[in-house]
């Protein structure tokens, strides 16, 4: 559990970092991955719902620290990382995990994100909305996917361990 | 049993504290909404961690590209050079609309004209997260002089404004950002309106609208729009960007029209910000 957590605090600091300096030049029709919320996602359906929050509030307020905005980033990082937390035990199988975990979750966020632009009297082009949508929630799915993949190797050499079901752990 | 009072114990734990950390964000989140929370006094924390980081990576990118190309000797060169330049574009832009200005105000009025502006320069740090908001981090703040709602320019033309401010660091927000409307006007014309940031990106690059245009009936692709000083941030005569699509809905009606900025917010590094004009007095 101890290397796991070290690996997801690395993981995160190194999403953040690319998140803020080169997702910007990795924009697909000028749609940029959210790194940080496929790392979040990834180690959250695998680690549970203690450690996704905890992770997620952590570097989301990180970004709230760094961008002067308390509570927009803490917010939702923190959400993702419980509700992507809550599937470590489910019975899907593993590469359906991250996709049926990522897609809704980030859609969420963004809808929320929207709403928030809305009410700050934003111009809302609405026909340019579903394109970015959907080439933001592709794109970063795509990140998860691969990162979850690579998880599933470190854990095959046993870098790392699934966190117990609860009738191992007792 | 025992089994499940220790499972109902562990589930408690995690609700107490997942729970936690979602109040303390919802509360950050209201109390930067209502406005009685502000982090600044933070900002070290990303100064330490995230500058120095970038540079980390700047470096092992620059050190690649210099395997190949030998450019140690030229590189203070080029960054004098660049700065240079930079400073002689804006005044370029500004003496042509300040030529233009006096040849009216000779015969109207008798004006004071602003002869330059006052610069400080800083390099972009972090962009923004997110597709809905093109906002980026300088590494310069309120012990360098700034002040929430100057305005930020490069040699290309204009950028943006200060929307937040902390000791060492400032959040510049975009025009192009959906947030941002400015008074513009058209350079060859002289016909006013607003421009706005939209979510419309082509070719990546975020594009921006103009709306309430007084006599649009001339305008033209490639026309040039400029800052109109209306607004009381931005000074006047700042070049915004290009007209690159005008749809009509009728001979004399515009529908729409689709400006393309003359900065480049995909390779932005450095800015200068406006600290203060410079009058004749001075």
């Amino acid at each position: 559990m101890l290397i796991f957590s070290l690996i997801m605090a690395a993981s995160l600091f190194i999403a953040l970092l690319l998140q803020l300096t080169v997702a910007n030049s990795m924009a697909i029709l000028g749609v940029q991955p959210d790194i940080v919320f496929a790392v979040i996602v990834s180690f959250s359906s695998i680690g549970g719902p203690m450690l996704g929050s905890i992770c997620g509030a952590a570097t989301g307020m990180f970004m709230d620290i760094a961008f002067l905005s308390p509570g927009v980033y803490s917010f939702q990082y923190t959400i993702s990382g419980i509700i992507s937390g809550l599937f470590h035990r489910s019975r899907v199988p593993g590469i359906l995990r991250p996709l049926l975990i990522c897609v809704p979750a980030y859609l969420i966020k963004e809808s929320a994100m929207l709403l928030a632009l809305y009410l700050l009297n934003a111009s809302m082009d609405w026909a340019a909305l579903p394109a970015k949508l959907l080439t933001g929630t592709v794109y970063t799915t795509f990140i998860a996917l691969a990162l979850y993949i690579l998880l599933g190797l470190l854990e095959r050499i046993n870098i790392i361990r699934p966190v117990k079901d609860d009738k191992e752990a007792d | 049993m025992k089994l499940s009072s220790r499972v109902k114990r562990r589930n408690i734990r995690i609700a107490i504290i997942s729970g936690s950390l979602v109040l303390i964000s919802a509360f950050l989140l209201f109390g930067s909404y209502m406005g009685f929370l502000d982090l600044s006094f933070l900002d070290f924390i990303p100064r330490y961690t995230i500058v120095p980081a970038k540079k980390a990576i700047d470096a092992v990118g620059e050190f690649f590209s210099d395997m190949f190309v030998d450019t140690t000797d030229l590189e203070a060169d080029i960054i004098s050079l660049q700065r240079e330049l930079e400073l002689k574009d804006l005044d370029t832009n500004e003496m042509e609309e300040l030529r233009k200005e006096n040849e009216r105000l000779r015969q109207l009025l008798d004006f004071s004209a602003k002869d330059k502006l006052n610069y400080v320069g800083a390099s972009v740090v972090a962009m923004t997260p997110g597709n809905w908001f093109s906002s980026f981090t300088i590494d310069a703040g309120a012990n360098d002089g700034l002040k929430e709602n100057m305005p930020v320019v490069t040699s290309d033309g204009l950028v943006g404004f200060l929307s937040e401010v902390s000791p060492n660091t400032s959040i510049v927000q975009s025009i192009v950002d959906s947030r941002s409307s400015l008074a513009g006007m058209v350079s060859r014309t002289r016909a006013h309106g607003v421009v706005n940031g939209t979510l419309y990106v082509r070719d990546n690059n975020n594009l921006m609208d103009m709306t309430y245009l007084v006599d649009d009936t001339s305008l033209a692709i490639g026309d040039v729009i400029l800052t109109s000083g209306l607004e009381g941030i931005y000074p006047k005569g700042l070049v915004i960007g290009t007209v690159s699509e005008i749809s009509r809905q009728t001979q004399d009606n515009i529908g729409s029209i689709i400006i393309t900025p003359s900065v480049d917010f995909r390779r932005i590094e450095e800015v200068l910000v406006v600290v203060s004009e410079i009058t004749e007095e001075e």
